[in-house]
């Protein structure tokens, strides 16, 4: 086991290498550069020339490439943003990524509770009213996209109860300093997000459930007499549950995909809402650092998966 | 029939405890939304109940409080003489060496400055307060505006990189102090937009010592004027403290200044309307501010006239080349409905010049009568010019939160095509970096359309039409007009005002029958909405006319709540 994580692990290098290097590439492929947009009113060919020169990126490509990974592999550092403010990459990290893990952590806690109840209730009673509304409610919240429904979230708050999150009115709370405030802050925008992640899991775990209920070994636990509860959750749902697993570690890049667009909505300022400025504002290496962290995140959330896996189903073995 | 089969054991069944609990887990989902909704409910500050209608001038001012103003666009710095996204912020922070009142169009002398004397037309001298002071933080806490700050500001913002429009700055010949309190220069050329330009927010007068510690000022602020950065997080929250020794104390009247940054508009319009803002950040139509204009109880609104003006314009290439082309698009275009439709039936036609800017536009009558909408001239000169059918791309940019330029781009294209004019816009949005990048820097374009900056001085906008364009290293439209450059620059250098707007006139009576190279369409109005309990005194809020003859500040130092 502690093999096969620690080859898991030496296979990031090369996956980092390759994200990092694709998107070097693909963002300087983007017409403009963070030097024409901070150019300003009156700018000539001699001032972004200037401009280029004086935030290096009339260096090479390579040079400019190979600057970033050295420092990053060198001293962590993930360089700094070109736009006037110059701030550090790791300085935003520090305050944005705790705002974006909150939101993951609970939009996540949120899509397995409206997802895998609903999807066994649906499993273990077919055909029956719960099982129709678990499925005419999970096609729904898959066909609504989330920044709709988060901006629906906000016009009835405000038109039937004059209100709007907090982070509206002072920015974001931590958790520790008020956590009823930071719980309001966080419970819309993680159930928008979690309402089509817990649809796609409640039906894969009905449909993997299904499948499993018509195994011979769930036969025989039912002809020993055994309860309900005991044949679904300690037989069938541990093994149902191998799939959905999968389908969680895949939905941790949906996840990100989605925070981008709810940090917006609601105002979160975390690195979803700062990925999407910096693209609008070309600053590349805040681009190329959180696609970089995206992917670390993405290849580590799947890890845990392949991990979890042995603790389901004990056959498992890695190798 | 399994359904009755399924509530037959429903109805018989006991409640298990499983069932209990989900139907908890239910529960408690649709309770925590109803808690967080509910107790909240009317949480907003903005309480209209026993604010005094009466204007603020008869009002007494009560000092103390805080007010919390939405901002659609990130403050990326707070460099006053580099960093155009701190507009709003670094006017509260800074002292400027006066006020603009742009509906007189007219210097007020209300800030550093307290008299000016212009011996000729190259000379300016200043006379400025004694008393205009540091925050008590910073490498000049406390310590008082000379002339030689003067200088070292004028001198940053004239060779900044990054700082905008250089005209100005590069035409000043030499500086003088003759004491403290006399700032004066000397300018190798005339100049005139330059008395309008001081007053600006990227004219900030700097202690020298601050910007001899800090070259940058992006994320840090030590000034004078009547705020004080308590707190800056450029994306996220500005926060803004009393300066306890601003010259006009015990004005400024609040205690904190806060600015809430949120990019999406219809959220920024959603906390204003749910009382976690004062003062409204997102942009208003008269469709989106007449809620607040029905609840005048509770809301504060005010109108002007906007300068924001879409613009066609044209690469002087074949087939706009042809003047007839042009002509032929101008007379397609049907001016009031735009107004009609895009306006909510508010706005005028602009000239070269926009219609706001009343010294220097055109009577709008004549340019009304300029511009008929006339789609059967149009066909038959298109036919004249020998283009039977022109098909063009008309490039505009994605602009977050401004869909007005994308609805326009439309009507545009759909008027063309319902009137059978031959001219089969192809219209492309790109996105605003690459627009710019892309499109307008190179000229890279055949149509390009988009809404100019808002000038509040006759230069800039007859800029466009010189042969040197807005940088002065060529315009992108490739226009040139010997003429026109001539009075273009004549009345950049006419002092006396009748005169200049005689120039002004006749530069835009030749722009007209040209049909180009930009044909700019019609302008609006823009609102501005406040809660009640938000007073800004005697000049106004930004869209407000200051009331005639009235005392006022500096931006921010009349500015009270009524709110605890």
């Amino acid at each position: 086991m502690r093999n096969y994580i620690l080859r898991r692990l030496l296979i990031l290098i090369p996956i980092m290498l390759g994200v990092s290097f694709l998107t070097f590439a693909m963002f300087r492929m983007i017409p403009g550069d963070a030097a024409v947009l901070r150019c300003q009113l009156g700018c000539t060919p001699e001032i972004l020339e200037d401009l280029r020169h004086e935030m290096r990126l009339d260096r090479p490509w390579y040079q400019q490439y190979g600057d970033w990974v050295w420092a990053i592999v060198r001293h962590g550092d993930l360089g700094h943003s070109l736009t006037e403010s110059r701030l550090p990459v790791t300085t935003e990290l520090d305050r944005r990524l705790p705002i974006t893990g909150e939101l993951l952590v609970m939009t996540l806690f949120l899509a397995l509770l409206l997802g895998i109840p609903p999807g066994v209730i649906s499993a273990i009673r077919p055909g029956t009213p719960l099982d129709w509304l678990s499925r005419v409610g999970s096609v729904l919240w898959l066909s609504i996209p989330a920044f709709w429904l988060g901006i629906l979230v906000i016009a009835f708050g405000v038109s039937w109860f004059d209100w709007t999150p907090p982070q509206f009115g002072r920015g974001y709370v931590p958790f520790l300093d008020d956590p009823w405030v930071n719980l309001q802050q966080f419970f819309f925008p993680s159930l928008v997000l979690a309402l089509a992640i817990g649809a796609a899991i409640m039906r894969l775990t009905r449909s993997s459930l299904l499948e499993v209920l018509g195994n011979d070994y769930i036969r025989t636990a039912w002809s020993k007499g055994l309860r309900e509860r005991t044949v679904v959750m300690r037989h069938a749902l541990k093994n149902a549950l191998i799939p959905v697993l999968t389908i969680v570690g895949l939905q941790v890049g949906a996840l990100i995909g989605g925070a981008v667009i709810i940090e917006s909505v609601f105002n979160l300022n975390g690195i979803g809402k700062y990925v999407l400025e910096a693209i609008l504002r070309r600053d590349f290496f805040v681009v190329q650092s959180l696609v970089l962290l995206f992917a670390v995140a993405f290849v580590t959330a799947n890890l845990v998966v392949d991990i979890l896996y042995g603790w389901l189903d004990p056959r498992i073995r890695y190798s | 029939m399994a359904e009755s089969a399924y509530w037959n054991r429903f109805w018989r069944r006991r409640i298990s405890r499983r069932a209990v609990l989900g139907a908890g887990a239910v529960g408690a989902l649709g309770a925590a939304s109803a808690a967080i909704l509910g107790c909240n409910g009317g949480g907003g500050n903005g309480n209209g109940n026993g604010t005094d209608n009466r204007p603020d001038t008869e009002l007494t001012p009560v000092a103390g409080g805080n007010v919390t103003q939405g901002r659609l666009l990130s403050a990326l710095g707070i460099d006053p003489h580099v960093d155009l996204t701190g507009f709003g912020i670094v006017d509260l922070m800074y002292t400027y060496l006066y006020s603009w009142n742009r509906y007189t169009e007219e210097a007020v002398y209300n800030n550093l400055a307290t008299n000016f004397e212009h011996p000729d037309d190259l000379t300016f001298i200043y006379t400025i307060r004694p008393d205009v002071v540091g925050w008590p933080t910073g490498p000049a806490a406390n310590e008082p505006l000379t002339s030689t700050d003067c200088v070292e500001s004028f001198k940053r913002r004239g060779t900044a990189l990054t700082a905008p429009d250089k005209r100005f700055p590069q035409r000043i010949e030499s500086y003088e102090t003759p004491n403290d309190t006399t700032f004066k220069f000397v300018m190798k050329r005339k100049f005139v937009p330059a008395v309008r330009e001081m007053a600006n927010a990227t004219w900030a007068i700097i202690p020298a010592k601050v910007l001899d510690s800090y070259p940058s000022l992006s994320q840090i602020a030590f000034g004078t004027g009547p705020f004080m950065l308590g707190e800056f997080r450029g994306s996220e929250r500005i926060v803004l403290d009393r300066h306890p020794n601003h010259f006009l104390k015990p004005r400024p009247w609040l205690d904190t200044y806060t600015f809430i940054v949120i990019t999406e508009s219809s959220s920024l319009l959603a906390a204003f309307r749910s009382g976690q803002h004062d003062i409204n950040g997102a942009v208003l139509t008269k469709s989106t501010a007449q809620e607040f204009i029905d609840a005048d109880d509770k809301y504060r609104v005010s109108q002007s006239p906007s300068l924001f003006y879409p613009v066609i314009h044209m690469k002087m290439r074949d087939p706009w080349r042809d003047i007839r082309v042009r002509q032929a698009m101008d007379l397609a275009i049907n001016r009031k409905e735009i107004i009609d439709v895009i306006q909510d039936g508010e706005g005028n036609y602009n000239g070269p010049i926009q219609w706001p800017q009343f010294k220097w536009a055109l009577p709008q009558q004549e340019v009304r009568d300029f511009y008929p909408h006339d789609p059967e001239k149009a066909k038959a000169l298109l036919k004249e010019a020998g283009y039977p059918q022109i098909t063009a791309k008309m490039k505009y940019p994605e602009v977050p939160g401004a869909p007005i330029v994308a609805d326009i781009a439309v009507l545009l294209k759909s008027q063309f095509e319902r009137d059978k004019v031959p001219i089969n816009l192809e219209l492309d949005a790109v996105e605003l970096g690459a627009f710019i990048a892309n499109v307008i820097l190179p000229g890279n374009f055949d149509l390009a359309f988009f809404p100019n900056l808002p000038y509040d001085e006759p230069d800039r906008p007859l800029s466009f039409y010189h042969s040197k364009g807005v940088t002065g290293s060529g315009n992108w439209t490739n226009y040139t007009n010997r003429e026109l450059d001539k009075l273009i620059d004549a009345q950049s250098e006419e002092f006396d005002e009748t005169k200049r707007q005689e120039i002004v006139l006749a530069a835009q009576r030749m722009i007209l029958p040209e049909h180009g190279p930009q044909i700019t369409l019609t302008g609006g109005i823009g609102y501005f909405a406040s809660w009640k309990h938000v007073h800004f005194g005697a000049g106004g809020d930004p869209l407000a006319t200051p009331i005639p003859g009235s005392d006022y500040g500096p931006v921010g130092t009349d500015m009270w709540t009524e709110k605890d």
